[in-house]
């Protein structure tokens, strides 16, 4: 009878890779021919597969076929096993084949197992108990009879006479303590068990009395087990708090990859972040949560004002010319990756990555580097960050999202040497006190600043509110997320704040069989009002820091909240929209198009009023930027599959990206008096635009080979072309080829050492293009001649131009073992940059004064991440759990054709360098008690770090209170004060009078004076004596630093303090709360050069304050 | 069959739209003017108006720092490299702003010279691209120590006198067939000062004879827009304080209305100091605005040529009726009688003044100190301008 139904099967055949060979191979089986010898573990392999499935209310054989096809696996069944009127909804996405099959079949008499390469779906009455299913089907056996309504996620087991209790419970996630839907909790022994629901509830009826083993599991989740005795005919409730797992082998991954893949496929390493991960940041922008959390992944603030953004590095900077930033996708859409334009008053652009809302991402997948990102081709070899945001499912969840909390400054000044401690420098460089009897001069006198605040101070404490509203779900073919924020921050500098609102739809629909459409559209708002500060000698910091000896002065006394009068502001609108069509044509071809768009408009106003310290007539600058890409993006898959386990898939596909920026500058200057100007309002005006179009277009192909799903060999090549490339210049070809071996698949390997274990290689290139103007030999329109039209030199121009490609080559393996408790993920890369774009001089007497792009460079980055999460403690009520990460960049420019390339600020590209350094006179005997010894041309150091080391801990106690940290060691990296430089040979640097002080006395004939002074801070703070020593590369130093980034404690509250709520957690947070550093400076990390660029240096930049917020979490 | 038919349509559409659209990548951005444009007649106009924009901010950049190398002013700022070139040190890594201005400055007229005689363009516009090629190249021939040409090797800084008289003349042909007075004066204002350099002092002479006393043509600048805006010539003296009259010889000079100046004082009417606090800050006066034009030929400066003409020819008694005829035109008393034994301090002070501030400073003391007749470089590391490092570094043939 069943040879007979499993013949029927093979018209059936529900999955990719099925052909009638796979079918006799069943029918073989079935007809007592021996099967392969399927191993256990390749048979799990085959259950644990991603099932990537979502389902609702549709029949049961549709979801069995669809299942098939999202998982890549093959299913055999016989539709006349199947009831026509069931059907089933399963939100099984992140489930494995076993779990989704359990659910699907859970109201049938149907079983599976495992045969050969394939799972045959049959009636329970014939199976054939095997060992490896028993084990990997222990949720409900063969003669299990089951009424679980997985709909409504509450069901409880059929009662047979000898069941008589009920377990109850709910399961959490262990760090965020958020409700955990879809998980698995059974009785292993007794093969009961049910499925939570979305609020992470459940319930297991009819348990038989006694003491059994109740274990909790979740992809994603390592499995959790409690002991628990039933009493006949009472409930008991025991509840979970999974831990994640760090990696997850059939987790799909989107980015880097044609449409998709699992994470065995991939021959390369992408980082995730999970939003349970992310929760315990209490971060109020996207950059926050990359911050020391990703090995490889750098973030290097400009300054600490509300509203500055970050520059990213993945896998160090490997452009000298065009920037360093990676590419920024949001659900599919590329939106602008750069940084807006500053103004000129302030530090730093925005960036569009943080005006997303963090309470609306899903999850963040980072690609570091050229292997991984090819099929992005030209632009894409500083790496990809692709951000997904929350789409809905099931019944209405609303939640609802409030903080509250401050920044806060603390003592300002130098980390190290002179002047780092308070008694030395009691007035914090005279932020900290602007009046009293400290604010004195380096001749003593003493003088108050007139306009210094009432509270003495010019430091305060910055007030933060954060509110957050969405509400997820769905309903037959259409699903939805909606949200809305409001972000409003005060900033530790006088009158600095940022405001940030804005909203997200994110909609879902399936208007047709087989074709998905996804809507999402978001809309930021975002006003960031600035202090002057950050690479100017005329900013508040760089003035205000000289205290008495200040250059702005009311009366004669000292002003510095002169250059307070002053607004600058950024307002911006951030808008994007993606429409995601995927179409699956049939059961091994789909298609994917997304079509996307993202506007910026950023208006800027540098605002100096009438009678302000800095333009006594008043100065009015403004800036209107509009930046939009237009992308298209259009892929398919075609899978394929053997029965000898062999299974292909390829796809090809193209991309279009239109990227329009348009800048109108605009400048007004000398009013006629005070009151609220506009930019009509000067006697002097001026204005520029400047317009830019690039388009950039590329196909690609590429082939996933897979052999008996634990051996992926992936080969592909994009082409490329752009405008920016020369005319003589053709389209680009960037090829790529990986391998990825899941070696635990293997009856061989020993899993008492490692329970999983994937080795992984890869090559793959991909690119960074000209600007558009690079290629063209160009004038600039001028006015002269008293406002006459004219034309100068402005670019030389070079048809031969073209991007500048990046080779890299990564080696990697991932292993779990102690039963999850020790996963270790290490990684190694070399990246070669070739035909590196380098900003080459033209000689002068040429007339062409720019530097002209060549593509003559090459510059190598290597290195190692190593990222490994240990569970120290698993005991019931206490969960103790860490994650260190470790990584190096170790960065060398290989050639420049024999030249050394300034990129400004005294960093410089220097062959057998890291890119960049630290340029300029040296102190040669630095540490000698002798009057220094200066030797030009030198390098200084490194400017970026080659290491870092960061140091995360989770503790949960009782279930309900979770304790979360994250330090960083960040080492190698050099930075330069220049405030102090600048300030010291004007006498005007506390931190350097006593030093001072002693070369007067060396000066008038005590030649002990400077014996205890060390060669190096002499020439520091010497130059009023000794103009040779007057330089900035003199307060060049290391900037090693530990910091601890975030300490957060969360406390999710019994459900009974709030009445109507599903579950409520509240999360006290402090960020940027330790560091501790030789440093010379205020802040390592402080960089007026914010920005794509590569160089950087501290001058007069606002630090980073402490931050610390408490939020209250309620989902209803 | 269906599956393969519709994977080859949609590749194939994927390809073909690729291999069709190649003219997706021919993009054209507005602003910037592609090079081939400016061979439009058309354009011309607009690139001599470049060319004069380009001069000025030579005339600018080389003539405050001119003026710091010649003691016409010295540094009060900060910044090192303004107190080494206030003290006569000039390197060439702090020469390139200097170097690669002027030389745009060069670069510009001459190729705006081929372009329009490529074209077969004759007009007055013409004209007045000859005679900014010429006094960019007197800029540089007074200024510089080293001539290079369009990335050619060192020649000594005479070649651009050379140059400079080439065009020069050829602007006096093109203005006076064209009938432009005003640029036939000051080609020929500019070639007698060019063939003087040259020690050509009797046609030097000759030719200022023919410049009327009135005459001036400028390096235009304009607070139109910043770049029309001096910079450092007259802003660093006037308003920004970083250049300060005190510690010249001009610091005792109070009643010569050529050298105008005056202590700065501070709202409480005590005296101000420059930017490094402590030096006293006399603010030049001579302009008034840094939207004010800076004389690249004068009338004025044709009779000084005639004095030292006359006073190289040993007639003194000529020399101090042209400098009288200065004087008068300054509302300023006539020198009355001037011994032989004085003559040339008395003509070097007149020059001096007449010249302040104009460019002009440095280049008499170099060839007066070549000369022997003034010491103020004696001991100073750079008597004129470096090539620029830049152009060292860049330049193969260097």
């Amino acid at each position: 009878m069943h040879r007979l139904a499993l013949l029927f099967t093979l018209s059936f055949l529900a999955a990719p890779g099925v052909t009638q060979a796979a079918a006799q191979d069943i029918s073989e089986m079935a007809a007592g021919v021996p099967a392969s010898t399927e191993t256990a573990s390749e048979g799990q392999a085959l259950l644990e597969q991603a099932a990537g499935l979502v389902v609702e209310d549709v029949p049961l054989t549709e979801a069995i076929v669809l299942l098939g096809h999202r998982a890549g696996v093959t299913l055999a069944f016989s539709p006349t096993f199947i009831p026509e009127s069931l059907r089933v909804t399963c939100a099984c996405e992140a489930l494995s084949v076993k779990e989704t099959l359990d659910q699907l079949l859970i109201d049938t008499d149907l079983g599976y197992r495992v045969v050969g390469n394939h799972i045959l779906i049959e009636r329970e009455t014939v199976r054939v108990p095997q060992e490896p299913i028993v084990q990997l089907a222990r949720l409900f056996q063969p003669s299990a009879p089951r009424a679980v309504d997985v709909r409504s996620d509450r069901g409880a087991l059929a009662s047979p006479a000898s069941r008589q209790g009920t377990i109850m419970g709910e399961v959490v996630d262990g760090q965020s303590l958020q409700p955990i839907g879809a998980a698995q909790v059974f009785v292993p022994g007794l093969d009961v068990g049910t499925i939570t629901a979305a609020d992470g509830t459940y319930q297991i009826s009819d348990v038989p009395a006694g003491t059994h083993t109740v274990t909790a599991e979740r992809i994603g989740y390592q499995s959790a087990s409690q002991e628990v005795t039933v009493a006949d005919g009472e409930s008991v409730t025991v509840d979970f708090q999974l831990t994640s797992r760090a990696f997850e082998l059939d987790e799909l991954v989107v980015t880097g990859t044609a449409g998709g893949a699992r994470v065995r496929e991939l021959g390369t390493q992408v980082s995730r972040l999970d939003a349970s991960r992310l929760e315990n940041v209490g971060a109020s922008r996207p950059q926050d949560l990359l911050m020391g959390r990703v090995a490889g992944a750098s973030l290097n603030l400009g300054g600490g004002q509300p509203g500055t953004e970050a520059s990213i590095r993945l896998r160090g900077s490997n452009s000298m010319a065009m920037g360093n930033q990676p590419l920024i996708y949001v659900d599919g859409v590329r939106i602008y990756s750069e940084h807006s334009p500053s103004g000129p008053s302030s530090s730093s652009g925005t960036l569009g990555l943080n005006s997303i809302n963090p309470e609306d991402i899903e999850r963040i997948e980072i690609v570091k580097g050229a292997a991984a990102s090819t099929l992005y081709g030209t632009e894409a070899s500083g790496g990809v960050i692709q951000i997904f945001t929350k789409t809905g499912l099931g019944d209405p969840v609303w939640q609802a999202e409030a903080g509250f909390g401050l920044h806060h400054l603390g003592h300002y000044g130098p980390m190290s040497g002179p002047g780092s401690s308070k008694s030395e420098n009691p007035t914090g460089l005279y932020l900290n006190e602007c009046r009293g009897p400290n604010f004195v001069d380096y001749w003593g006198e003493q003088v108050d600043d007139v306009t210094c605040p009432d509270s003495g101070s010019w430091i305060r404490n910055g007030p933060i509110q954060n509110y957050s509203l969405s509400v997820r779900g769905g309903a037959g073919d259409v699903s939805y997320y909606l949200s809305g924020f409001m972000n409003a921050e005060d900033g530790t500098a006088p009158d600095s704040n940022s405001r940030r609102g804005g909203f997200r739809a994110n909609l879902g629909f399936e208007p047709i069989e087989n074709v998905e459409l996804s809507w999402n559209q978001s809309y930021t708002r975002t006003i960031n009002r600035y202090i002057p500060e950050g690479g100017n000698i005329q900013s508040f910091v760089g003035q205000a820091t000289r205290g008495p000896a200040i250059t702005y002065r009311e009366g004669g006394l000292p002003a510095a909240g002169s250059l307070l009068r002053s607004q600058i502001y950024d307002w911006k609108d951030h808008y994007v929209t993606g429409l995601t069509v995927r179409y699956r044509q049939s059961e091994r071809l789909s298609h994917r198009f997304v079509g996307g768009f993202d506007y910026n408009l950023l208006t800027g106003q540098d605002l100096y009023e009438f009678g302000n310290g800095r333009f006594p007539d008043g100065q009015m600058s403004a800036r209107d930027w509009r930046n939009t890409v237009m992308s298209l993006d259009y892929s398919s898959t075609l899978t394929m599959g053997s029965p000898d386990g062999i299974s292909s898939a390829f796809s090809w596909g193209g991309q279009y990206f239109d990227n329009n920026t348009r800048q109108v500058n605009s400048s007004s200057q000398v009013f006629a008096g005070p009151g609220e100007p506009t930019l009509a309002s000067g006697a002097r005006r001026e204005v520029s635009e400047s317009r830019q179009r690039v388009v950039n277009a590329g196909l690609f192909v590429q082939n996933v080979l897979g052999i008996q799903d634990r051996l992926f060999v992936t080969g592909g090549v994009r082409f490329d072309g752009n405008s920016a490339f020369g005319s003589d210049f053709g389209l680009q070809a960037y090829p790529k080829i990986s391998a990825s071996y899941v070696v635990s698949d293997h009856l061989f390997w020993p899993e008492h050492i490692a329970e999983s274990m994937r080795l992984r290689a890869a090559m793959g290139e991909s690119g960074k293009a000209p600007g558009a103007f690079d290629a063209v030999r160009v004038w600039n329109p001028i006015s002269a001649d008293d406002g006459q039209p004219g034309y100068t030199p402005a670019a030389l121009g070079n048809p031969n131009l073209g991007p500048e490609r990046t080779r890299e080559y990564e080696l990697g393996f991932e292993s779990s073992s102690l039963d999850g408790r020790l996963a270790i993920e290490m990684t190694w890369f070399q990246q070669n940059t070739m035909d590196a774009l380098v900003p080459v001089q033209p000689p002068p007497s040429g007339g062409f004064l720019s530097s002209q792009l060549e593509n003559v460079g090459e510059v190598r980055n290597s290195g190692i991440e190593l990222t490994t999460d240990i569970g120290l403690v698993r005991v019931p009520g206490f969960d103790w759990s860490t994650q260190l990460t470790y990584s190096t960049v170790n960065s060398e420019v290989i050639d420049l054709g024999g030249r050394s390339v300034s990129l400004g600020s005294q960093n410089e590209a220097r062959e057998g360098y890291p890119l960049p350094v630290f340029v300029g006179n040296k102190v040669m005997n630095a540490d000698e008690y002798a009057m220094p010894i200066l030797e030009s041309d030198q390098v200084l150091g490194a400017v970026y770090p080659d290491k870092r080391i960061g140091v995360g801990t989770t503790v949960t106690l009782r279930d309900n209170l979770t304790l979360d940290g994250l330090g960083e060691f960040v080492l190698g990296g050099h930075n330069m004060y220049l405030q102090g430089e600048i300030n010291a040979r004007r006498f005007a640097f506390p931190p350097c009078w006593e030093i001072q002080r002693s070369f007067e006395a060396y000066n008038d004939g005590d030649t002990s004076a400077l014996d205890d002074v060390t060669a190096e801070w002499r020439a520091r703070c010497g130059g009023a004596f000794n103009s040779t020593w007057a330089q900035y590369e003199m307060w060049t130093a290391a900037t090693d630093f530990f910091r601890l980034r975030n300490v957060s404690l969360s406390y999710r509250l019994p459900q009974q303090w709030i009445p109507g709520a599903e579950s409520a957690r509240l999360m006290v947070t402090g960020r940027n709360l330790l560091t501790r550093s030789d440093y010379i400076g205020v802040d390592p990390e402080l960089n007026n050069n914010s920005g794509s660029g590569a160089a950087q240096r501290e001058w007069s930049n606002w630090p980073s304050p402490r931050t610390f917020t408490a939020t209250m979490s309620v989902t209803f | 069959m269906k599956l393969y038919r519709t994977m080859a349509l949609a590749l194939a559409l994927t390809l073909g739209g690729a291999v069709g659209c190649d003219s997706m990548f021919e993009v054209t951005n507005p602003g910037p003017m592609v090079d081939e444009d400016l061979n439009n007649p058309a354009a011309f106009p607009g690139l001599v108006n470049g060319m004069s924009g380009d001069l000025s901010q030579a005339v600018d950049n080389v003539g405050y720092a001119g003026a710091l190398l010649a003691g016409e002013l010295v540094s009060t700022g900060f910044t090192p490299t303004w107190i080494a070139i206030s003290e006569g040190r000039l390197i060439p890594s702090d020469g390139n702003g200097f170097w690669n201005n002027a030389q745009r400055a060069r670069w510009v007229a001459e190729d705006g010279i081929r372009r329009m005689e490529e074209a077969g363009y004759d007009s007055n516009v013409l004209a007045r691209a000859y005679l900014l090629a010429g006094i960019s190249n007197r800029l540089l021939g007074e200024n510089f120590c080293e001539a290079v040409i369009d990335g050619g090797g060192a020649e000594p800084h005479t070649v651009y006198f050379e140059r400079a008289q080439g065009h020069l003349n050829m602007a006096v042909d093109v203005a006076e067939r064209h009938g432009d007075a005003q640029i036939r004066d000051a080609a020929n204002a500019a070639l007698a000062s060019v063939l003087a350099a040259l020690g050509n002092w009797d046609s030097a002479a000759s030719l200022a004879a023919q410049v009327p006393l009135d005459h001036r043509f400028e390096a235009i600048f304009s607070l139109n827009s910043s770049r029309e805006t001096s910079d450092q010539l007259i802003n660093y003296p006037l308003e920004h304080s970083e250049g300060t009259v005190w510690g010249t010889r001009w610091d005792t000079v109070t009643d010569d209305p050529r050298v105008p100046w005056e202590v700065a004082l501070d709202p409480g009417g005590e005296p101000r100091a420059g930017r490094d606090g402590s030096t006293p800050w006399y603010r030049a006066l001579k302009y008034t605005s840094r939207g004010d034009n800076v004389a690249m030929t004068k009338g004025t400066e044709m009779h000084l040529i005639r004095a030292e003409a006359a006073l190289r020819n040993g007639d003194v008694e000529t020399m101090v009726e042209h400098l009288d005829v200065v004087r008068e035109f300054h509302g300023m008393e006539p020198l009355g009688q001037v011994d032989t034994d004085d003559a040339w301090d008395v003509l070097m002070y007149e020059r001096s003044a007449e010249l302040w501030l104009e460019s002009r400073g440095l280049w008499d003391r170099r060839r007066w100190y070549a000369e022997g007749r003034d010491d103020f470089l004696e001991g100073r590391e750079s008597p004129c301008f470096p090539v620029g490092q830049t152009e060292i570094d860049t330049n193969p043939n260097l």
